[in-house]
């Protein structure tokens, strides 16, 4: 397998084989050694001592279905911790089939100057001048590039937040149709590939020279039950396909935990007309495409294709968390408005989570109305302009309260929480204030947990040790390359065993149960460790005080896991 | 609340579905959803029965706001929502 490290600073790309002290290591598992052993954890991350590590996972790139996520690793400028990103569409399955382990972005390239990295059918890497490229949207951008290197190749791209190093600047991928409409959204690692001066990469799609498999059979026929799992879970198989992660407006705002009004609310007047059955309904009656495949592999198809009155493309996917930043979060119940802010978002290059979040901060200061779309557009595009505003929304949540000197900003270390409000759903209330990074559902959410009834939502008790387990699990996901959504399809006996077979025959060494939660383990503690010499300790895992005093409707609860509790967390 | 006298031996529930749950009733509406009668006493497992929810895509059941578990009761005027497993987005 190779590894490709690319020094910005003089252009100079090694190649090596992979170095012994990461070897059988994929995706956040990866990223997080890297980090932890090469990045000072004080220095600037938008300087040139931070790396930015792309690391397909453990099984990407083999035939195993949803295997497409592309985990992104550096050191974060919103948080100041450790971050792994990861975005699906089609890079990682192609970095696996052309057999390379990781990309490693070093140094700065000179001020001024714009590079892109392009990574050839053979695995051949090579940095050409972007300057031409400075500014352009990644919609343009992606078209372009795939005019110039040709359809078959997958792009990972900035658009001008990252250019400008904003905060809540994403990193792009680009989906089945080549569209860059999938995102490394979170942590602002759009600004550490602006800040190194690399500008896109351009990866091949045609690579067929992935790592071996110890064992092809076994992993072959593990796969096959994997998939069949996958369609046989009322949730992938039908619930995804047909309503697309959308499906969760409705759950969440039945159980009172969908923030909205800026986190004042927990149950959203308008969710009906933005939730996934309005929103599928729509899509088919203007003849968009729900079932829409949107990463390579898939065969859950949870992505959907939004269009307009005419028929016309305008985003996709359209996701629950984008619902709910862009929409309940601002008190708008327009599709429309909500697709319109999505699409703007992946053009320019910017986290659709902490982008909404920001701009509901400006709301609830007083800044504009809440309910306001042309407001809301207004402000986002404002970013692509690097506008005094555009550059506060563009930097998160944290920028516009201290702006507006106003106190309800819903962020954990500078990141904004997502859609799940922790007064009513206090287990995503300890994985935000505890994760490694930041305020992050994806490091560990419990909503399964608590629609299952095996949690209580609005209870304290419980809930430390139950996002632990899910933190733990959540990291070891993250390693495989697996999409989480499919994951799901991990909880029969079946699909796990499959799974655990599969690592098996990939990496010629028995992974149980037992293996498999020590990877998580083994992650989670670089990237604390990383944070700790970075400066963080206990105190830095809290939630902000509003959420301990402010009780939020229906339920009228605030948080009330406690400080000692959630120091808990990381007895393992 | 529906209005119903309190000693009527029935009670009224409104039942609204969620995702692919509406399907097996074809004369759903989704704005008004179901209306449900049941004798007075009848419990969620007594809901879940009538719509002949399967075992493995039986759908959440909330009641004011929260997971309600077989055994609570129904009331008189409740507001029920089902909607199928989620693990978020």
């Amino acid at each position: 397998m190779k590894w490709i490290r690319v020094n910005m600073a003089n252009q100079s790309i090694q190649v090596e084989t992979v170095p012994e002290a990461y070897t059988g290591l994929g995706g956040r598992g990866l990223t997080a050694a890297v980090i932890h052993a090469e990045v000072p954890p004080t220095c600037d991350a938008l300087g040139p001592e931070n790396k930015l590590v792309i690391a397909p996972g453990l099984l990407s790139g083999t035939p195993l279905v949803n295997t497409s996520r592309i985990s992104i690793g550096a050191k974060s400028p919103l948080t100041g911790t450790i971050k792994e990103s990861n975005s699906g569409g089609k890079i990682a399955a192609s970095l696996g089939k052309l057999g390379i382990t990781a990309i490693v972005i070093e140094g700065r390239a000179p001020a001024g100057h714009l590079y892109l990295l392009s990574v050839d059918a053979n695995g051949d890497a090579r940095l050409e001048a972007a300057d031409p490229y400075k500014g352009m949207r990644t919609y343009a951008l992606s078209a372009r590039l795939l005019e110039t290197y040709g359809p078959k190749n997958t792009i990972a791209c900035i658009g001008p937040a990252g250019e400008y190093q904003l905060k809540s600047a994403s990193i792009q991928t680009t989906d089945v149709d080549d569209r860059p409409c999938r995102a490394a959204g979170r942590g602002g690692l759009g600004a550490v590939m602006g800040a190194k001066g690399l500008k896109a990469i351009v990866v091949s799609t045609e690579g067929s020279n992935p790592d071996v498999i110890s064992d092809p059979e076994t992993f072959k026929a593990a796969a096959r039950t994997f998939a069949q799992e996958l369609r046989k879970n009322p949730f992938t198989g039908k619930v995804l396909p047909n309503f697309g992660t959308a499906s969760t407006v409705s759950a969440v705002n039945s159980l009172g935990a969908f923030p909205c009004y800026n986190a004042t609310q927990g149950v959203f007047d308008g969710w009906e007309k933005i939730s996934g059955e309005a929103l599928a309904k729509l899509i088919k009656t203007r003849g968009g495409k729900t079932q829409h495949m949107g990463c390579a592999q898939c065969i859950v198809h949870c992505s959907n294709e939004f269009v307009d009155e005419q028929g016309k493309y305008v985003t996709s996917s359209l996701e629950y968390e984008t619902i709910w930043s862009m929409g309940g979060m601002l008190g708008i119940d327009d599709l429309d408005t909500i697709a319109r802010l999505d699409f703007l978002c992946d053009d320019i290059g910017l986290d659709t989570i902490n982008t909404g979040v920001a701009v509901a901060v400006a709301m609830d200061a007083g800044y504009k109305s809440f309910g306001d779309g042309r407001a809301a557009i207004d402000m986002v595009e404002e970013v692509a302009r690097g506008t005094e505003m555009g550059r506060l929304i563009g930097n998160g949540p944290e920028a516009v309260g201290k702006h507006f000197n106003h106190h309800r900003v819903p962020t954990v270390k500078g990141q904004s929480i997502a859609a799940y409000d922790p007064r009513g759903m206090q287990g995503n209330g300890v994985t935000y204030a505890t994760s490694t990074m930041g305020a992050d559902h994806t490091a560990g959410n419990m909503l399964g947990h608590y629609l299952s009834g095996a949690l209580k939502p609005l209870a304290a008790e419980g809930q430390v040790d139950a996002s632990r387990k899910v933190q733990i699990g959540m990291a070891a996901m993250d390693c495989t390359g697996m999409c989480i959504l499919a994951g799901v399809g991990m909880a029969t006996k079946e699909a796990s065993g499959a799974m655990f077979a599969m690592l098996s025959a990939k990496l010629g060494q028995a992974i149980g149960p037992k293996e498999y939660a020590q990877m998580g383990m083994r992650t989670l503690k670089l990237e604390r460790d990383f944070n700790q010499k970075a400066g963080f300790t206990n105190k830095d895992d809290r939630l902000p005080r509003f959420f301990c005093e402010e009780p939020l409707p229906p339920h009228n609860q605030v948080f009330v896991v406690s400080d000692e509790a959630l120091d808990q967390l990381y007895n393992f | 609340m529906s209005g119903r006298s309190d000693s009527a031996p029935t009670i009224q529930v409104v039942v609204k579905l969620y995702g692919a749950l509406p399907w097996g009733f074809q004369e759903y509406d989704p704005e008004k959803g179901l209306l449900l009668e049941f004798a007075r006493g009848a419990r969620v497992a007594d809901l879940r029965s009538r719509l002949n929810l399967t075992a493995q895509d039986s759908g959440v059941v909330a009641l004011d706001g929260r997971v309600a578990a077989p055994g609570d009761a129904l009331y008189d005027g409740a507001q029920v929502r089902i909607f199928q497993m989620a693990y978020g987005g």
